[in-house]
């Protein structure tokens, strides 16, 4: 019995001391980066980085947060972030859950179909020549649907949809209930925590995508949160590069923009709202519903 | 199961509201985006105001209406200076399309963005998109582009268009012809090649009392004087761009008996020897003559620790932003440092470092008549037209050249904006920034990516005489030899996948010999063996074939052109490099 | 929203009465099933398979006037990858790299997952499972950055260390053969937060009643983190490698090319199919040419995904489980 407590009390400080020191490392260079944001852009160049700021300011945050384009361009996020886990998730759950049906005999040859599309892409032009073909292009919605469908995600869905227990499907069924009732009513709150982390993971990426932004939306005049980022980033780097090419009489003074913070500011400014959420989601999977408690 | 369906709606209302917050915002975001004259039926506003709808992709160039301006669209790729941003675009593109219509033109003109160009431009016309010009180059991906049809020859259309000749003129659209076509409007001004220099730290050479740099030697006494008296400074800071091999690399010019030149920029690892005396021959790099003088500086730099250890680990900006700026470093290469020094560099130095002075000066020295060049008049930057829109389109594109270039008002508008809101037009084609502007969103159209002539370009009003000077040297045909062999361009899709090959083979083993990180004959070695594995030495004999045809089918021009540049030669050698030779006479027996 | 009628609808007709399943019975439940699936296979239809007529240019000399009917060219687009005198370093790097990176990640992420599940303290479990998440925001322009801040031979953190203790700094980018690990390293630093989160979705939903059962029968916490909570993720870390599998031909240039960049001095360790792409077609935009890449980079994929498959069916057959992707 001593033994035993003994044991365990050594691997729950190995627990901890391994979790904290790991914890550790994740976190100082995240704060080194905050601390960057804030500090004076001479004082960042000349000492690198610090873990207080030798000199404070906002200036890159003022920068970065200047004008309507960046509020604008939190409205698009978030509209799409929503819309698109929505829609994202609804449609994922049904087409995992058919594919986890033991019943369903197509679902080998479905998963085969899903898999292959993880592997085997078309290329980029044919990707964009149907997204023009099918309208979307220009509009909000070329941000939402190109992204509904998520292979990995739908894997992860399917093989938990897999592990719950099989009785209480099959009670489910002989009572009579349909396939949606089954999966809304018993699926579904049963996996809360592969749902919360599927949302999470499919609204990060929504949230920070930017590809679909710049490829198809060209003369729209809304832009999501990343490619206005990316503007400002572009934009500095472009008379940047102007400064230097041949034939060029740039006159701007870089050194009064603080390009260094900027980037720091950035990934703050995007990250921020997502940090805020974090918590709620985070519960799901922290300690989610757990099996017993419906059994009981 | 009702608590559920409950949040899943509210979330849904949420999205909706965000959605109408949106539009809303969108529409007041933007005030300028109507155009103020009659817009075709598909505006650049349709895709917002509907937004939460799926609306018909705009069709920018549909046919007009009768009486309608006819709506011409330029692709900008962002990412050469001119500010990414509709606030700054539209109104001048607004200002320019009354202007036009006013006088007669009916176009309306507009600019498409590109946010992420590199990737977007090429696909633009794989898939088919709709605009009638944008800016390329060979360095870009004209070339690519070109061998894949998709730009237009514009070659018979020029007779239509006498401004556009007079302001670009006859010899430079002569000679930017590419196998046999004119794929572009060229953009001529400098006829001098070779813009690498050195911006070094003038306060610290007054400092040792030292004399001014005029080359590399003189140079390499006061990074000594650096190295011995700061301590933690970096005498010469470097970066995977701008380092010790940039300064005189041996593609980067063809200097007599010096350096191999390569028409095109087609070949990799190697070039055309000589030319000037002996017939034109392509040699691989290893055997250009001089070809590892930069590499054997950069190695021996390196050693003596004059230089930062990270060199290929850093980027253009940063050299002169987080290295020379705040003085941790006492000199780099730059383009144009003679006349960059003082007019962009010193500003940021003194941000830091109060007393901190620039200057610079061109390595190879042409003023001061130590080497003498091959004037360029094939040009680094093109106006290239799209071949999948209908031939009005692109006329209507030459039509606003031909009116662009018609007036310095109109280039003014262009280059500048709108005098007294983006810039302040001065007497003798000088400009001033307007106090109180942010630089960073201010209009701005450099005019090499505009399709602009050089000279047509205000200059800044704190221009320097020594920038002046410089400007009006390397604008001077007079001062250079004429190239016989610049009208050759070698067609490379013959060895396409080896060319691919070869670019990949020659970064990887010439980047860290220009940046000295490894021994001169080991890494030749290295390069030598890479570029021959990678069929080098295919490709060399098939441009050679091409090259020995051409000069077959332009016998008379290219022996005239020959002889022009062997008498000029001749001249300067006994004129300015004798003058040369008597102020340094350890440099006897170079040329 | 019009999924959800659409899945009403389908619904309908099952709601019948209970008992033994006819075969109309039968086929009407394989129908609101084939209904559900049906939205989300139309839309991968849609974004992955229409688009996917774009390989033929792999095998064309592509032009944008003919399209995709452009003149077939057989296999010399391939040429580039296959006749590229390193190809072998390329594809030892290439799988070398990956191999590395899906077994470092797929460990840390389960031990932490499994470390973090037996931690009792809630407050704490949250607060560092969030700070573990938060370098995966972090792009790889940033982490090198943050990388490069550290090994710096000038104003780096690790050579200030040393030159305070006495010794000569290093030149870390100097050695190739450290890098691969230090590749290595910034994954698992990256990855390891994001990646436990899916083994921790799993881990809580283990019947608390089979831990119980354990304890009675006296098993330490190492015992049940071994015997309980190991095995109940084994089908997902099973999953999760097989789909790393079928990419492993894919270099991961977003990473190697921010890290790496330009020092060629480290390409003989970090180079990889894609950057050497990258580099190869930078100025030489070619389209057929990086569709015959991304073809061969799939088929290659394709092919070891099969394979492990295969594997995979045979080894969760004699366990009585079926782990396998399709």
């Amino acid at each position: 019995m001593i033994n035993r407590t003994l044991s365990d009390r050594i691997f729950s400080a190995f627990n901890y001391i391994v979790a904290t020191l790991f914890t550790l490392i994740c976190f100082i260079p995240f704060y080194t980066m905050v601390i960057a944001s804030v500090t004076e852009k001479r004082a960042l160049i000349r000492f690198g980085y610090q873990f207080w700021p030798s000199q404070f300011t906002l200036e890159a945050y003022q920068w970065v947060l200047r004008g309507q384009a960046v509020l604008t361009g939190y409205a698009v996020t978030v509209f799409v972030t929503l819309t698109g886990t929505l829609l994202s998730l609804t449609l994922m759950c049904a087409l995992a859950y058919a594919m986890s049906n033991k019943k369903f005999k197509p679902r080998n040859p479905i998963a085969f179909y899903v898999y292959f599309t993880m592997i085997f892409s078309g290329g980029i032009i044919p990707w964009f020549i149907t997204m023009r073909a099918v309208g979307l292009y220009d509009n909000i919605w070329a941000l939402i649907v190109p992204m509904l469908m998520n292979p990995w995600w739908i894997f992860v869905l399917r093989n938990y949809f897999n592990n719950l227990p099989t009785e209480i499907l099959e009670s489910a069924r002989i009572d009579g209930a349909s396939d949606l009732q089954i999966l809304t009513r018993i699926v579904l709150p049963l996996s809360t925590p592969v749902l919360a982390t599927t949302a999470l993971f499919v609204s990060v990426a929504y949230w920070n995508d930017w590809w679909h932004g710049v490829m198809l939306l060209d003369f729209a005049d809304f832009r999501p949160l990343q490619v206005i980022i990316l503007r400002i980033i572009n934009n500095i780097r472009a008379i940047r590069e102007a400064m230097s090419v041949p034939g060029s009489t740039i006159t701007i003074d870089m050194s009064q923009i603080p390009a260094l913070s900027i980037r720091m500011a950035i990934v703050v400014v995007t990250i921020g709202p997502i940090i805020l959420v974090y918590p709620f989601v985070q519960r799901y999977f922290i300690h989610g519903l757990t099996l017993g408690a419906i059994k009981g | 199961m009702s608590r559920k369906i409950t949040r899943r709606q509210m979330l849904y209302v949420i999205g909706m509201g965000t959605a109408t917050g949106l539009v809303s915002a969108c529409q007041s975001a933007t005030p300028t985006m109507a155009p103020a004259t009659q817009p075709p039926a598909a505006t650049e506003a349709a895709g917002a105001t509907e937004a939460p709808k799926a609306t018909e992709a705009p069709q920018p160039t549909e046919a007009p209406k009768t009486g309608e301006p006819k709506v011409i669209t330029y692709v900008d790729s962002a990412g050469f200076g001119s500010p990414p941003y509709r606030e700054s675009q539209d109104p001048i593109a607004k200002a320019l399309s009354e202007k036009m219509q006013s006088e007669g033109i009916n176009l309306e003109f507009r600019v498409m963005l590109l946010d992420n160009p590199k990737e977007k431009y090429p696909i633009l016309y794989a898939s088919g998109t709709p605009f009638t010009w944008a800016f390329d180059a060979p360095w870009y991906f004209m070339n690519s582009l070109r061998d894949q049809g998709h730009l237009r020859p514009l070659e018979t259309y020029m007779d239509q268009y006498p401004n556009i000749v007079k302001a670009i003129s006859q010899d430079v659209i002569d000679f930017n012809y590419q196998l046999g076509h004119l794929y572009g409007l060229p953009t001529g001004f400098y006829v001098g090649g070779g813009a690498s220099g050195v911006v070094y730290r003038k306060d610290l050479l007054d400092k040792y009392g030292m004399p001014e740099p005029k080359n590399l030697d003189d140079l390499e006494l006061f990074l000594a004087e650096v190295q011995k008296t700061e301590k933690d400074m970096i005498p010469f800071g470097a970066d995977d761009t701008f380092n010790v091999g940039y300064m005189s690399g041996p593609w980067r010019k063809w200097l007599p008996k010096k350096h191999g030149y390569n028409p095109g920029g087609a070949m990799v690892g190697g070039g055309i020897d000589d030319g000037l005396t002996n017939p034109p021959k392509y040699l691989g790099s290893e055997d250009l003559e001089g070809a590892t003088v930069a590499y054997e500086r950069a190695r021996d730099w390196y050693e003596k620790g004059w230089v930062n250890k990270n060199v290929l680990q850093l980027k253009v900006e940063q050299t002169v932003e987080e290295l020379f700026n705040p003085g941790k470093c006492a000199a780099l290469a730059y383009n144009e440092a003679a006349m960059k020094a003082e007019l962009t560099i010193q500003p940021g130095l003194q941000s830091f470092i109060p007393e901190g002075k620039a200057a610079g000066f061109a390595v190879e020295g042409p003023m001061e008549g130590a080497t003498i060049q091959f004037s360029i008049l094939k040009q680094w930057n093109f106006q290239v037209f799209n071949s999948h829109m209908p031939e009005e389109d692109t006329l209507a594109g030459l039509q606003f050249f031909n009116w662009l270039l018609g007036s310095q008002d109109n280039i003014d508008l262009y280059l500048f904006g709108i005098d007294g809101t983006n810039y302040k037009k001065l007497p003798d084609m000088k400009y001033a920034d307007i106090e109180g502007v942010d630089g960073t969103t201010n209009y701005r159209r450099r005019w090499y990516v505009a399709g602009v002539p050089g000279q047509f370009e205000r200059v800044p009003e704190q221009a320097t005489e020594n920038f002046m000077k410089t400007l009006a040297y390397i604008t001077d045909l007079n001062n250079y030899m004429p190239n016989p062999l610049e009208k050759f361009e070698p067609e490379r899709k013959v060895k396409e996948a080896e060319l691919a090959q070869l670019t990949a083979a020659s970064k990887e083993f010439s980047l860290p010999l220009a940046a000295g990180q490894v021994d001169v004959k080991e890494g030749m070695d290295k390069l030598t063996k890479a570029l021959k594995d990678a069929k080098r030495d295919d490709v060399m004999a098939e441009f050679q074939t091409q090259l020995d045809k051409w000069i077959g089918d332009n016998k008379s021009e290219y022996e005239a052109t020959l002889k022009k540049a062997q008498t000029k030669y001749e001249d300067w050698k006994n004129t300015k490099f004798a003058e040369y030779i008597k102020a340094h006479p350890e440099k006897a027996g170079t040329a | 929203m019009a999924v959800g009628t659409d899945i009403k609808l389908a619904a309908k007709p099952s709601r019948s009465r209970s008992g033994a399943q006819t075969f109309l019975e039968y086929a009407r439940q394989n129908w609101s099933l084939f209904l559900l699936a049906l939205p989300g296979l139309f839309l991968i239809f849609m974004f992955s398979y229409a688009p996917m007529f774009g390989v033929v240019i792999a095998f064309e000399d592509y032009s944008p006037r003919t399209m995709f009917a452009s003149p077939f060219v057989g296999l010399r687009n391939f040429r580039l990858l296959f006749e590229s005198p390193i190809v072998g370093r390329l594809v030892t790097n290439t799988l070398g790299l990956n191999f590395l990176f899906i077994v470092a990640t797929t460990f840390c992420s389960v031990l932490i997952a499994l470390l973090l599940n037996e931690v009792r303290s809630t407050l704490f479990k949250r607060v560092a499972q969030s700070v573990m998440f938060l370098p995966f925001f972090m792009g790889w322009t940033i982490v090198s950055m943050v990388l490069f801040g550290l090994i710096d031979y000038n104003v780096g953190t690790i050579n200030a260390l040393i030159t305070q203790l006495g010794m000569e700094r290093i030149i870390v980018t100097d050695k190739p053969e450290l890098w691969p690990w230090i590749l290595t390293l910034i994954r698992i630093w990256k990855g390891t937060g994001s990646g436990c989160i899916i083994y921790l979705a799993v881990l809580v939903a283990v019947d608390p009643q089979l831990y119980e059962a354990a304890s009675i029968d006296g098993a330490g916490r190492w015992q049940r983190m071994r015997f309980i909570s190991l095995p109940a993720l084994v089908p997902i870390i099973i999953l999760l490698v097989l789909l790393d599998i079928g990419k492993i031909f894919y270099g991961d240039v977003g990473m190697i090319y921010a890290v790496i960049g330009n020092q060629a001095n480290l390409f003989s360790t970090t180079d990889v199919i894609d950057t050497y792409i990258l580099r190869a077609l930078q100025s030489n935009s070619n389209y057929g040419m990086s569709a015959a890449v991304g073809l061969s980079q799939s088929v290659l994929g394709f092919i070891c995904v099969f394979g492990s498959n295969w594997l995979v069916k045979k080894y969760s057959e004699r366990r009585g489980e079926d782990y396998r992707l399709f």
